[in-house]
């Protein structure tokens, strides 16, 4: 089997959210992709206050980008803030219940459920 | 490292001892005595053991069993590669300024050929992960049950021996490098007919791992922490090697099989071992497929690495599903790597949602 060895150009898109402080994001944050996400999330959670992230259209999320995610929401948290996480993939969750659950540092504010990506 | 009598009372750094034992009489007298003198010097003691060897020395320790934490070896190590991290590095780390002692037995009769392979690679590991640690370690073997070669490997990656309660040095102990170097020269295996894709981006791999394991059955959260160890396997390759890759799937008696190749090089011994500081992004990806995994087994050399999975079915004789990587650079393709997730049924009828997770 040979792979198409290209990279759709929808891999990842990145928009702002339009209600709140934060970010839309949809495709997959892998090794190819993570990146472009960690670097709109650092900018966006530069700033103070509450910040949101949908993720409704994230199909996967690797261990690298779920990381920059829960040490975006402790930042956020020792500044008095909260990381706001809609409709989280699978991936995410998982990787944060064998990595952080039951750190008590840290909180992640999931809204949303969603089925199967 | 020196052995004496009294090492308990006087030892520095790690104290990592092989206990080799024929029967439960001498299982029970060299664990419980080693239990009861580390609960003398009022230092944490974790047992983890195997099917019913924990009732044993629970029952043995009687009134002391209360001060002792007990951990399922067959569930936490059923992936030798997750001791060091989930067992080891969690006690230590959950009592600091402390001797942590544990009581661990990795290796058992019903373990495969690849997972004796990487309970002995572990017990290597364990002599650089921990080096500078306050911790002691026993670890009973049982020489009637394992292969003849049982005896020769315990002695080459303890440290000391422990016997009738005396611990003496292990005369064939091996700088943990050599073990190692041996190991990873001995190659995995991989059918003619195995699929294989080759690969320039993760997604490509991950998407015709899904077709692969939702094809054979795969339930959600298993085909779930699948993607996850596959991306992470890839991905480390993608971001260390920059070169051609290949992944191979095939199913072997029950099993599902998936071998990642890249021409990268793990250097470091203990990735995917120990967790980063919290403050580093990264450096978690081979921990978390070892926690995902069943089996990991990293095979990693100048020419390449492969990074092999399988996944076990503990209600059925034969479960099994791998992932390996290999290597394919102008060098010979090597091995790096093979990991083994949690259990699943291979079977794709409905029912296998039953598995247990």
């Amino acid at each position: 089997m040979e792979g198409t060895g290209t990279m759709p150009t929808d891999a990842l898109t990145i928009a702002s959210l339009r209600d709140s402080v934060g970010l839309k994001i949809a495709g997959e944050v892998d090794a190819d992709t993570r990146e472009q996400f960690m670097q709109a999330l650092a900018q966006t959670v530069g700033s103070n206050g509450d910040t949101a992230l949908d993720l409704g259209g994230v199909s996967f999320m690797d261990t690298h980008s779920v990381t920059a995610v829960v040490q975006c929401a402790k930042r956020l948290h020792e500044e008095g803030g909260r990381l706001i996480v809609r409709q989280p993939p699978d991936s995410l969750r998982r990787i944060f219940e064998l990595l952080w659950e039951g750190d008590r540092g840290l909180r992640l504010y999931v809204s949303g459920e969603r089925g199967e990506p | 490292v020196t052995a004496t009598p009294s090492r308990e009372r006087s030892d520095t750094g790690l104290v990592h001892e092989a206990m080799p034992y024929r029967d439960d009489r001498e299982f029970l007298e060299g664990t419980v005595g080693y239990v009861r003198a580390a609960l003398a010097s009022s230092r944490p003691v974790l047992v983890e053991l195997p099917a019913g060897r924990n009732e044993l020395v629970r029952g043995a320790l009687g009134e002391d069993a209360p001060r002792v934490r007990f951990g399922d070896m067959a569930e936490h190590g059923r992936n030798p590669a997750r001791i060091i991290p989930a067992v080891l590095h969690d006690f230590a780390a959950a009592h600091p300024g402390r001797r942590a002692v544990v009581v661990a037995e990795p290796l058992w009769a019903s373990r495969s050929a690849v997972e004796y392979e990487v309970c002995i690679e572990h017990e290597a590991l364990v002599n650089l992960a921990f080096a500078d640690k306050e911790l002691s370690i026993l670890c009973p073997y049982n020489l009637t049950d394992l292969p003849a070669q049982a005896l020769a490997d315990l002695g080459r990656t303890h440290p000391a021996l422990r016997e009738r309660g005396t611990s003496r040095l292990s005369m064939g102990y091996t700088d943990p490098h050599t073990v190692l170097d041996t190991i990873a020269a001995l190659q995995p295996e991989t059918p003619a007919n195995a699929e294989r894709l080759d690969y320039s981006f993760v997604a490509e791999a991950r998407h015709a791992v899904k077709e692969w394991g939702t094809h054979a059955g795969l339930p959600a959260a298993r085909l779930t922490d699948l993607l996850i160890a596959v991306s992470e396997v890839s991905g480390n390759s993608v971001a260390h090697a920059g070169a051609a890759e290949s992944i191979l799937f095939w199913q072997e008696a029950g099993s599902l099989v998936f071998e990642i190749r890249d021409g990268g090089h793990i250097r470091d011994l203990l990735a995917g071992r120990l967790p980063p500081p919290d403050e580093q992004e990264s450096g978690r990806g081979l921990l978390m497929v070892n926690l995902l995994c069943d089996l990991v087994q990293i095979k990693t050399g100048p020419s390449g690495t492969a990074l092999g999975h399988r996944d076990s079915d503990v209600d059925g004789p034969a479960g099994h599903r791998a992932i390996a990587g290999r290597a394919a650079g102008p060098a010979p393709p090597r091995p790096n790597a093979r990991l083994r997730p949690r259990p699943w049924s291979p079977s794709p009828r409905p029912e296998t949602s039953s598995v247990r997770p």
